[in-house]
This record gives C-alpha cells, sequence and structure tokens, in this order.
C-alpha cells in the first residue's frame, strides 16, 4: 500500500487561497495579532485572477464622484440595477464601495503606485469609466500588485503555506474547526486546525469546453476549479445563485488576453471595433462610457452589437488599435502591460511579429464562464460570515454579489478578518478535531490503483456535459439529463495519477463535478429566465413575484435542500 | 512547446518554479540544475515566468491553436476631427474638467 502521509498545522485563522481577497484577509487578521496561515494551492507571488496584473479597482472617491454630483448611494444603486439586475446583497455592496478607496491607500502603503503626474485630480489619480454610469474606476501600476501583496503578507508575520489545495473543511459541535488540503508537491494531507478559515478560492474556470479547444487556454485562471465552493458544499454550507452563467463569455483573442481593450477593456483609450467590411460597431470606451455592462447581447453606441454582425454575416469582428495618437499608443501599451494576462500577450505579441499599430487583432465570444458576472458561492451576512459559525468567504468565492471584482477582494478580504478576528479571540482554545471528509481515501485509493482513467478524459467529459446540457439550451430536463452524465461519471470513472502533480487534477475534477451538479440541481430548481445570466427554453419569463430571490442549495444529512432568500 | 528556458542565460534561481500558478516547471533546488518544463500543455501564458526571470531566460511558444492570424489594421494616422476627439481621450481620465459622456450618470 501506498499511503499518503499526513502533516499536522495549527493557527488562529486559516485563510485558504491567496489571490487579492486573501493577501488583504491574511494581512488585516495578522495585524491584529493572529497567528495566521494563508493556504495557497499556487504561490501568492503571482496566483488568482490577477497573477500578473490588475490595473482597475471600482470605489467612490468623494474628492472626484462628489464634484461631479455622484453620490455614494447613488453608485450603489447604478450597480445594484444596471450591473446586478436588483440581485444583490446590498449591504455588502454598499461597504465595498464605501471602502474600497481606503483598501487602495493599503495598496499604496503596500508599495503600488497609483498617483501620476499626468492626472489634474485630486491626489493625481487616473480614474475611468469601467462598469459603471460614473467615472469610478482607478487606473494604476498593478502588474506586479500580487507580489506586493505577498511581500505585505510576509512582513505581516502570516505564515505561507503554498502548493496545498485545500478541499476539505471540518467541523466541531457545527462550528469550524480546521481545514484539510493535499500538497501537491510534496503528496502529504495537510490538516491545519483554526479557531476561524476565511474562504477565498475564487471563480469555477473549468466546466465549459474552451473556445480555443485547449483546457488551459482560458481567459481566467485554469487554477481555480471551485475547490472552496464544493468543500463548503461538502460540509453543509449553504450556497446561493450556483445556476447563473455568463453566457456567451467574453470577447478576447484566443483567451489570451482579457478583453484587448474591447469590449469591455478596462483601461482608455481603447481601440475601436470593426467588422469584417472596416465597419465601426463599437466607438472607443469614453463614447459609450457606462452604459457598457457585463455580457454582449447590449448594443454599442452605433446601434449595433458584435454578436448582431456575426448573425448578419459580416463577421468576424476585430479590436483595431491603429487608430491613436502616439501618446495614446503608449498609454494603451502601459495599460495591457498592467492588466492580468497583459505581459504575457505582450511579450508574445513581440515574438511573433504582431503590432497594434500594423494589425487588427480578431475577438471572439469566448466559453461561458461561471461567477463573473454571477457570484454564486455561500450566502454571507454583513461580517461576510457563512452560514458555518466561524466560517467566512470573501471575493469571488462570495455569493450574492456581481461584479464586486477587485474592490469585492480588498474590501470583504478586509471584513472576513476583522470578523475572524474578533471570532478567534473569544474562541478559548483551537478545537481538536479530526476527519478529513474522505480526502485521505480518495487519495490513497488512486495511488494504489494500476490503470484506469487519465483525470484529462473525465476532465474532458465534465466539459462536453457542461456544455451541451447547460450552455444555450438549458431546460429541467436538460439539466437533469446532464445530472445524469455528471453522476454517472462520478460513479464509473477510475481516476490514475502517476504523481502528486497528476493527484492534484483528479482532486480538481472531484470539485469541478460537485460544482457542476451544484449548477445543474440549481438550474432545475429556478423556473424562470432571467436577463443575460439565467435563460431556460421552458420557462422562458422573468417571474420577479416568485422568483426575485437568492436560490439556496445546502446538504442537510445527505439531503439536498433549497430555499429561497430576499435579496 | 511553452514556455522555453535559454539554457545559456538560466542561473538555475527556480524562480519560475517558484512563480508559476500552473506549475508547468519541475526544479530541483539540491542538485542546482536548471528547471525542466514539466507540463507544457498546461501553461496558461500568464507571462509571470517572464516577467520574473532575472535572467530574461524564459520566453513563451505559442501552440498552432492559439496563434492569432495577422490582419492588416484599418486606421492609420488620425485626421482632423479626429485628432481632436483623440485628444480629449488622452486627457478625459486624467481630468476633472471635461467629461465626454454622451448622457453622463
Amino acid at each position: 500500500m501506498n499511503n499518503v502521509a499526513v502533516q499536522e498545522h495549527s493557527c488562529d485563522i486559516c485563510v485558504v487561497g491567496g489571490g487579492l481577497a486573501g493577501c488583504m484577509a491574511s494581512i488585516r487578521a495578522a495585524e491584529l495579532d493572529h497567528d495566521v496561515i494563508l493556504v495557497d494551492k499556487s504561490n501568492p507571488e503571482r496566483s488568482g485572477c490577477a497573477g500578473t496584473g490588475l490595473d482597475h479597482i471600482w470605489g467612490y472617491f468623494p474628492e472626484v464622484q462628489g464634484r461631479e454630483g455622484v453620490s455614494l448611494e447613488q453608485m450603489v444603486e447604478d450597480h445594484a440595477q444596471n450591473v446586478a439586475q436588483g440581485l444583490v446583497n446590498r449591504r455588502i455592496l454598499h461597504y465595498i464601495a464605501a471602502t474600497s478607496y481606503n483598501r487602495i491607500l493599503d495598496l499604496e502603503r503596500f508599495g503600488a503606485r497609483i498617483r501620476f503626474d499626468d492626472s489634474t485630480l485630486p491626489g493625481g489619480v487616473r480614474l475611468q469609466y469601467q462598469m459603471h454610469a460614473c467615472r469610478n474606476t482607478l487606473h494604476f501600476e498593478g502588474r506586479d500588485i500580487k507580489r506586493i501583496l505577498a511581500g505585505a503578507v510576509r512582513r505581516s508575520g502570516a505564515h505561507i503555506l503554498d502548493r496545498v489545495m485545500v478541499t476539505e473543511l471540518f467541523t466541531q459541535d457545527g462550528e469550524i474547526a480546521g481545514v484539510a488540503g493535499y500538497g501537491t508537491r510534496d503528496g502529504r494531507i495537510h490538516r491545519i486546525r483554526a479557531k476561524a478559515v476565511i474562504m477565498t478560492t475564487g471563480r469555477v474556470n473549468r466546466l465549459y469546453r474552451p473556445f480555443p479547444g485547449l483546457t488551459f487556454a482560458i481567459r481566467m485562471p485554469p487554477a481555480l476549479t471551485g475547490d472552496g465552493k464544493a468543500a463548503m458544499f461538502r460540509a453543509g454550507v449553504e450556497l446561493i445563485n450556483m445556476e447563473f452563467l455568463s453566457i456567451p463569455g467574453r470577447w478576447s483573442s484566443r483567451n489570451l488576453i482579457r478583453g484587448g481593450g474591447l469590449p469591455t477593456g478596462s483601461y482608455q483609450p481603447p481601440g475601436l471595433g470593426v467588422n469584417a467590411l472596416g465597419e465601426v460597431i463599437r466607438r472607443r470606451n469614453h463614447e459609450v462610457g457606462g452604459k457598457t455592462v457585463y455580457g454582449t447581447a447590449k448594443t454599442f453606441a452605433t446601434g449595433k452589437s458584435f454578436q448582431g454582425e456575426l448573425e448578419a454575416g459580416r463577421g468576424p469582428i476585430y479590436a483595431d488599435m491603429s487608430w491613436g495618437s502616439e501618446e495614446d499608443q503608449r498609454y494603451m501599451l502601459w495599460a495591457i502591460e498592467n492588466e492580468g494576462l497583459g505581459p504575457g500577450f505582450l511579450h508574445l505579441m513581440e515574438r511573433y511579429g504582431l503590432d497594434f499599430r500594423k494589425h487588427k487583432i480578431e475577438l471572439w465570444p469566448i466559453e461561458p464562464e461561471h461567477s463573473a458576472a454571477a457570484a454564486g458561492g455561500p450566502i454571507v451576512d454583513d461580517a461576510c460570515q457563512t452560514t458555518l459559525p466561524g466560517l467566512y468567504a470573501a471575493g469571488d468565492e462570495a455569493g450574492g454579489i456581481p461584479g464586486s471584482v477587485a474592490p469585492g477582494a480588498f474590501t470583504m478580504g478586509y471584513l472576513a478578518a476583522e470578523s475572524a478576528a474578533r471570532r478567534a479571540a473569544a474562541a478559548r482554545g483551537r478545537a481538536e478535531a479530526k476527519g478529513d471528509g474522505g480526502l485521505i481515501d480518495f487519495c490513497n485509493d488512486i495511488l494504489n490503483r494500476s490503470g484506469g482513467d487519465p483525470w484529462e478524459d473525465a476532465q474532458a467529459t465534465i466539459h462536453n456535459i457542461m456544455s451541451d446540457y447547460n450552455t444555450h439550451i438549458r431546460s429541467q430536463t436538460m439539466a437533469r439529463r446532464g445530472l445524469e452524465c455528471l453522476e454517472y461519471l462520478e460513479n464509473t470513472m477510475r481516476l490514475t495519477a502517476a504523481n502528486p502533480h497528476e493527484l492534484t487534477h483528479c482532486l480538481e475534477v472531484r470539485n469541478l463535478i460537485e460544482c457542476g451538479k451544484i449548477i445543474l440541481r440549481s438550474t432545475i430548481e429556478r423556473r424562470e429566465s432571467r436577463g443575460s445570466i439565467f435563460q431556460r427554453k421552458d420557462c422562458a419569463e422573468q417571474d420577479d413575484a416568485n422568483w426575485f430571490c437568492f436560490l439556496g442549495q445546502k446538504l442537510e444529512n445527505g439531503q439536498v435542500r433549497f430555499q429561497k432568500h430576499k435579496p | 512547446m511553452p514556455p522555453v528556458i535559454d539554457w545559456k542565460l538560466c542561473n538555475a534561481c527556480g524562480i519560475c518554479y517558484q512563480v508559476c500558478p500552473q506549475d508547468v516547471f519541475f526544479f530541483d533546488k539540491k542538485q542546482k540544475a536548471m528547471p525542466v518544463i514539466a507540463y507544457p500543455r498546461e501553461c496558461w501564458y500568464c507571462g509571470a515566468c517572464v516577467i520574473d526571470c532575472p535572467q530574461g531566460a524564459v520566453s513563451l511558444t505559442l501552440p498552432l491553436p492559439l496563434h492569432i492570424v495577422p490582419s492588416p489594421a484599418l486606421y492609420g494616422p488620425p485626421g482632423p476631427d479626429e485628432e481632436e476627439a483623440l485628444g480629449r481621450a488622452a486627457d478625459f481620465s486624467r481630468s476633472i474638467e471635461q467629461d465626454p459622456m454622451e448622457g453622463g450618470p
């Protein structure tokens, strides 16, 4: 028998996931004099959505928006109506909007550059329109934001446990007692006892067939496989709104960039969106300004849409960035270099002889994305606490705050740390919890199996099931069939792994199946259609009277239970 | 296949192995050998290894499905009216005086 070894750890507060939210949570919890372990499946230096950059953070800048006649309350309302389609946790949304600027000042304190000589705004900040109807998005030098944050985590005294994938939570007397994870390099099981746990593992990214045909060529990090959401569900935590989806996803070029300036690039000035005849379909960002929201069905200032042009036989669509002054070009390149994936994209452009002044860049709608516009995840209270006492969630992990994105990560991470710190201070001792949620058995089964199914085959099957049964043609019968197929896969696959790297992928497959099942069950249960984020062929109408709700789902004594919550 | 290490420049510091979010490298500190690209097909093309390598020894290579086929751009130097619009575009995100929004909040 080839059994995994177990290594024990103990701390006051365990933060799971080292992205923007997890780093901010760790720093704040350590500042409050708590013994903190930050566990990351990769390494906080470059992990998460902002791994190689983040150039934008929305927030309320009183000296700017105030002078322009926009109040904090108006901005929150704009977000609630136009970004979140009315289905949002307004108290957390208000907290994000109100405190984002304070967290931006923290980033500056940690070493990020946010002020520029060419700005005439108060404080020398560069602000622009992104997804709101007012200019409220800080444009800053964020290429190395993760390295800056990881440095601040280390200086804070928090301990970083990297290359450990947390997949299980354990509880004692109905409260959180710790987490268990698998060392992706050392091949050990790590059990971490804690008085409070903050989950920040982000989105579920590998559910749908990727547009370029390669599993890892997706827009957002392929390392994010819903590990936190799956672990929480297994532990009985209530998840909400898991059925919502961005269909189609954003537009990108081979998924190598987050938008290439189009159509909802976070930076100004971007290029033009043109069809194959050279007609301008989308003008420069500033000309449509805050009217851009998630989704592609929205017509642009020209009255046309990218999708409409494809369907009218005038595709493909291109981003043309040649139209601009030298200053524009410099600003655009600076912006791309500072936003996630941008450094890699610019490197590849140069290597393959592509130049924005000479070449337009072809754009396509990418595969559907979960959690981006949707914010499916655990329901949280005003302290970011989930339904499991002592367990908190922040950033993209948390449910019910669509479009919270980077400021959501920073502010909720901070808030969750303050809440967890209060709880840890009140707790008498660390629990002596046992258990691992079946993780050890799952790993040992795979390690001791000779022959079997490689994880790649299970991943491809998940892509097929989710893409076939849960994208453009959704209905109760399709979702039921999808669920049958996922359950068949789960019961039939005999995964095999030659080393910890492959076993990590097997654990990811397990979590993707868990998340897929949750999504399909919620799809069956939400009997209506709601804007661009949820369309059912058999319930085509929006039904506010019966369904204007957060749809909750949780495991209780082995049974799945649904519950509706007023937002 | 991505990424590619220039063996002439690599000093076997292992930073690429440390930072890679996809864990595509293999590196053994004790052996002082250069990193190996163990899982080339799991690259995300994020560029972390490229920008963090102190020796500039790492570059990315695209598999065929990810190539962007070149297509000539349409717009050359802007004309007079466009020039004015561009001037405003360059200014607006850094100035409080101008608001080029149609409609506004």
